[in-house]
């Protein structure tokens, strides 16, 4: 156990790897949120009346509002004024390759380790970088523009897609929703904007890096992707996010369309700053995310992979609306010392022979807590729904908590729903085994733990599957003990 | 006993059955034989009543009866038995309060007495033996934990329990052992009679070593295409269906 | 040779249900319990090497919760808990559960099984906590329900909240409804659809029955049982 204690400390003492900050100039709004700021908001984007109208509505129903309660989660707390709703890397002249981009940036973008130049193309990525709250480059347009595929930032999009954006935005994640989203509708800085066109299959998968800079600044994306009739696309959405002393506020928006026979995978691997070894910093990611399977035989999937933020509170859904419309989560969720999160899914099955299927991987170390709360409910029309949900929990340490909270409604007499959960620790002969054979304990932990993780980090696209095993084995190094 | 005319059935919309023609007399033992897919078991799910069927043309008589009128439970009750391919598991549900139900109103609709409780365990006893079935099963929930031959085992013993008219035996036969077959094989033997007839379908010709059959009849993509005596499951064996079914694959 | 308590309430007759009780090691309990209308609590504290064993059924009908809480306060504490509740027209009925595992090495096994029909609602709420080092924990719980008609309506919340890392716990939910399979083959041995039916309901809630030991017991909650469905 000593060997154990020290590789525990070793570890726990390595700084973040993505914690340094870019120094670029930013245009910043002042402090604290008004429906002045929102205005300001929408003037320096540039935005025409109905969207400022929407942020205006979103605002004025925010302010009614009251922070959601009822999750397993200990949060200080936040004051909304002394936030920074707005901040822009300045000077933002269109550019047309990477040479024009600001070579800071670029230079971040590497360390990073995101192959946004040549090695881009081989690898079949489109990248919408975003770089604190504005896009600053996307690359594969022509490609995509081929197809008909818009691939472009939020902002973009409302200029140039009005009537698409006004259909869509909203309409699955209304701002009434919860409190996050209201806020994120009344001041998201910018995002990406999806559309595939009828019978298109996306040929390759697309790409969104954030990042949060920087310092204090909350930054709220909005993310829209809508797959017409037949479409397929797979979007990965990856995060890293520089180090920081105070916490950041983080309440994402993603909305997802899916029509008649058309599919979505939605992957993320987030790996924010989860805050040093005694608790302090880190990430605060409220996140909104959700997709409705409009039509028949639509299916949309969501994959992710939650290593990083102090606190986490995420439940990617499926409105299954559409008939025999398919929806899946998989999920590996790690906390490691002082963090906390409460993650989960939502399926709500109202189509015919809707099915669903849920699979939750939660590993929890150090003093973390670590949540699965999901809700299947089945309405009286959805004749024929299937669910199945597999969410289980591994501990590692007597410090930590893992937390299971499943709720099942059902309305309907041929639904079938079903949900196991197991909770286990790896066990003392695992390990002895393993180093029996001459495995060292950290690296028999690594093992054990991606082979718990398995069937999750298998949906995941190739190039992400890579990033999410070693990021699971950075945050669990020295975790057992 | 048993006239099928031009019978057609359907399963999600899908036709299976495609006008089968089939006679069975009091006293006969006849084997369906084809290869898979042909419509074998749909035939005596239809002929059981099974509701996922759907019988779209065509007439069933059944002792001077039209056996489509009647409900899965009548049909059981005048002395149709089928012997599942697949017997379900029911848990919680024992076996000897399974067959007590299923015994009295088997009695009840051939106008018996219900059976007391002491003769219901005799006979039960006494059923048991002919296919060497352990009585431990009968405390046990129908089916649950029984293995592939107990589950066989156990269809005829309730088939022997409720003595049937006509037996329509789907399978009984697939994934038994040698010994397993002479089992089932006996039982079904000794409850042969001039009053009631068997149904066999089976894939093999094995289980016809055991078990004479009148006639063998061949089925293919819904429609019976050809009848024999015995002799044609020794050909179907050695020959296989080619020779049969060439003439028949166009549609 | 320790002797068991052995308690019956049966609310639906006394009009009087729930209750305290200590269970302590040499003087095992058991539990029996017919919910009475209405709403209440019962409450076991099971102190080191304690056991104790609770079958309970709701099927009195109308507006009812019942609270199960169960506090696992020694070392060895066992606890075994099993229940049925049946909501059917015009029912509302809440099964609460809380099993805290307060201490190491103590056990606990859960098995509820609700069921309903007409436009009933039935509700199971189980909470299983294992406290800070209460290393070697067992704990497992079910719920396993069944809808019977187009109107009726289960809600089910199984929780497990971990403190401790060497304890093995789980837990499974499930809805669904009766398999017609099983029913086809009844009816295909001449029992009706409602025998069959009926028949497959007593087998699902069998595995709840089964654990009255008490002859006379069973029979009362049998009856009540058929009465009600």
């Amino acid at each position: 156990m000593a060997e154990q204690d020290k590789i525990l400390s070793d570890i726990t003492a390595k700084e973040y790897e993505y914690g340094f900050v870019t120094d670029i100039e930013t245009h910043t709004l002042p402090k604290g949120l008004s429906e002045d700021v929102v205005r300001q908001i929408s003037a320096l984007k540039g935005e025409p009346e109905w969207m400022l109208e929407y942020r205006l509505k979103a605002y004025r129903k925010w302010l009614t509002m009251e922070l959601p309660q009822w999750a397993h989660l200990n949060i200080p707390p936040i004051d909304f004024q002394d936030i920074i709703y707005f901040a822009a890397p300045k000077k933002q002249p269109d550019k047309k390759s990477m040479d024009e981009v600001d070579p800071k940036l670029r230079e971040t973008f590497d360390k990073l380790g995101i192959p946004l130049e040549e090695q881009m193309a081989l690898a079949g990525v489109a990248v919408d970088a975003v770089m604190d709250s504005v896009s600053v480059k996307t690359t594969f347009r022509e490609t995509l523009a081929e197809k008909g595929i818009i691939f472009c930032s939020m902002s973009e999009a409302i200029r140039e897609y009005p009537d698409l954006v006004r259909k869509y935005l909203g309409s699955v994640v209304p701002y009434t929703d919860n409190f996050y989203s209201a806020l994120n509708a009344a001041v998201f800085s910018d995002g990406s904007f999806c559309y595939i066109p009828k019978g298109v299959r996306c040929p390759m998968e697309l790409s969104t890096y954030f990042r949060i800079n920087a310092a204090g600044t909350g930054q709220f994306e909005r993310t829209l992707i809508v797959a017409d009739e037949g479409a397929y696309v797979s979007y990965l959405e990856g995060c890293t996010a520089p180090m920081r002393d105070e916490n950041q506020l983080h309440a994402a928006v993603v909305e997802i369309v899916v029509e008649k026979d058309a599919e979505v995978k939605y992957s993320t691997v987030q790996n924010w700053y989860p805050g040093d070894k005694d608790g302090k910093g880190g990430v605060y990611n409220f996140v909104t995310k959700r997709g409705i399977c409009r039509g028949d035989n639509a299916r949309l999937s969501w994959t992710q992979v939650e290593t990083g933020s102090a606190i986490t509170w995420k439940y990617p859904s499926c409105v299954l609306l559409g008939d025999n419309s398919v929806g899946e989560f998989y999920s590996v969720a790690l906390t490691n010392n002082y963090q906390q999160a409460d993650t989960g899914t939502k399926m709500i099955h109202l189509g015919r022979n809707t099915r669903s299927r849920i699979v939750s991987k939660g590993i929890s170390a150090g003093r973390s807590q670590n949540s699965y709360r999901g809700l299947v409910k089945v309405a009286a029309g959805a004749e024929g729904a299937r669910n199945f949900s597999q969410c289980d929990s591994l501990l590692l340490g007597d410090k930590c908590g893992a937390h299971t909270f499943p709720y099942i409604d059902c309305h309907n007499t041929s639904a079938v729903v079903e949900h196991e959960a197991t909770t286990s620790k790896i066990s003392d002969d695992q390990l002895f085994y393993c180093n029996q054979r001459g495995i060292g304990t950290e690296e028999a932990v690594g093992l054990i733990v991606n082979g718990y993780a398995k069937e999750v980090l298998a949906k995941l696209p190739m190039e992400f599957a890579v990033e999410a095993q070693k990021l699971l084995a950075i945050s669990l190094e020295g975790s057992v003990g | 006993m048993l006239k099928v005319k031009n019978l057609h059935a359907t399963v999600d919309g899908k036709e299976i059955l495609r006008g089968i023609d089939f006679e069975v007399k009091a006293g006969e033992v006849h084997a369906i034989m084809g290869p898979n897919g042909s419509g074998k078991s749909t035939f005596a799910s239809v002929l059981a009543g099974n509701e996922k069927f759907t019988v779209t043309e065509g007439t069933v008589e059944y002792g001077g009866e039209d056996l489509l009128e009647l409900s899965i439970e009548e049909r059981a009750r005048k002395g149709l038995f089928l012997g599942f391919q697949y017997p379900v598991e029911i848990p919680g549900v024992s076996m000897a309060n399974f067959m007590k139900l299923a015994v009295a109103e088997r009695r009840k609709a051939q106008g018996l007495e219900p059976l007391t409780a002491g003769g219901m365990l005799k006979y039960m006893r006494e059923k048991a033996a002919v296919v060497e079935l352990d009585a431990k099963l009968m405390s046990r929930a129908v089916n649950e934990g029984f293995s592939g031959g107990e589950k066989k085992k156990n269809e005829i013993f309730q088939m022997a329990m409720l003595e049937p008219k006509l037996a329509v035996l789907d399978e009984t036969d697939s994934g038994l052992d040698i010994d397993a077959l002479r089992i089932v094989a006996t039982g079904v033997n000794r409850l042969r009679s001039e009053q009631n007839a068997t149904v066999l379908i089976t894939h093999y010709q094995r289980l016809l070593d055991y078990i004479q059959p009148d006639f063998v009849h061949v089925l293919y993509k819904g429609r019976i295409i050809y009848s024999g005596d015995k002799s044609l499951a020794l050909k179907l064996e050695k020959e296989g269906y080619d020779w049969l079914i060439a003439d028949y694959k166009e549609d | 040779m320790a002797t068991t308590n052995e308690i019956k309430l049966f609310g639906n007759e006394c009009g009087c249900c729930g209750g305290d009780f200590e269970v302590v090691a040499g003087e095992p309990l058991t539990l029996y319990q017919l919910c009475g209308a209405g709403s209440h609590a019962t409450t076991l504290r099971i102190g080191e090497g304690g056991k104790a064993k609770v079958v309970f059924a709701a099927l009195e009908g109308g507006d009812t919760s019942y609270t199960f809480r169960v506090e696992l306060n020694g070392a060895g504490a066992e606890l075994e808990l099993y229940g049925l509740f049946v909501a059917t027209e015009g029912d509302r009925c809440r099964v609460k559960t809380e099993v805290r595992h307060n201490v190491p090495d103590c056990v606990s096994n859960q098995v509820v099984k609700g069921v309903a029909d007409g436009d009933g609602y039935g509700l199971f709420d189980g909470l299983v906590y294992v406290a800070p080092d209460a290393q070697h924990t067992e704990a497992y719980q079910q719920s396993r329900n069944v809808l019977l008609a187009p109107t009726a309506h289960i809600q089910t919340q199984p929780q497990l909240e971990i403190y401790a890392d060497d304890v093995r716990c789980s837990h499974g939910a499930t809805v669904g409804q009766m398999n017609e399979e099983e029913v086809y083959y009844m009816r295909q041995r001449g029992l009706t659809k409602e025998a069959a039916q009926r028949l497959q309901l007593e087998g699902f809630l069998q595995e709840v029955l089964g654990k009255i030991d008490d002859e006379p017991t069973r029979e009362k909650f049998t009856a009540k049982l058929l009465a009600k469905i």
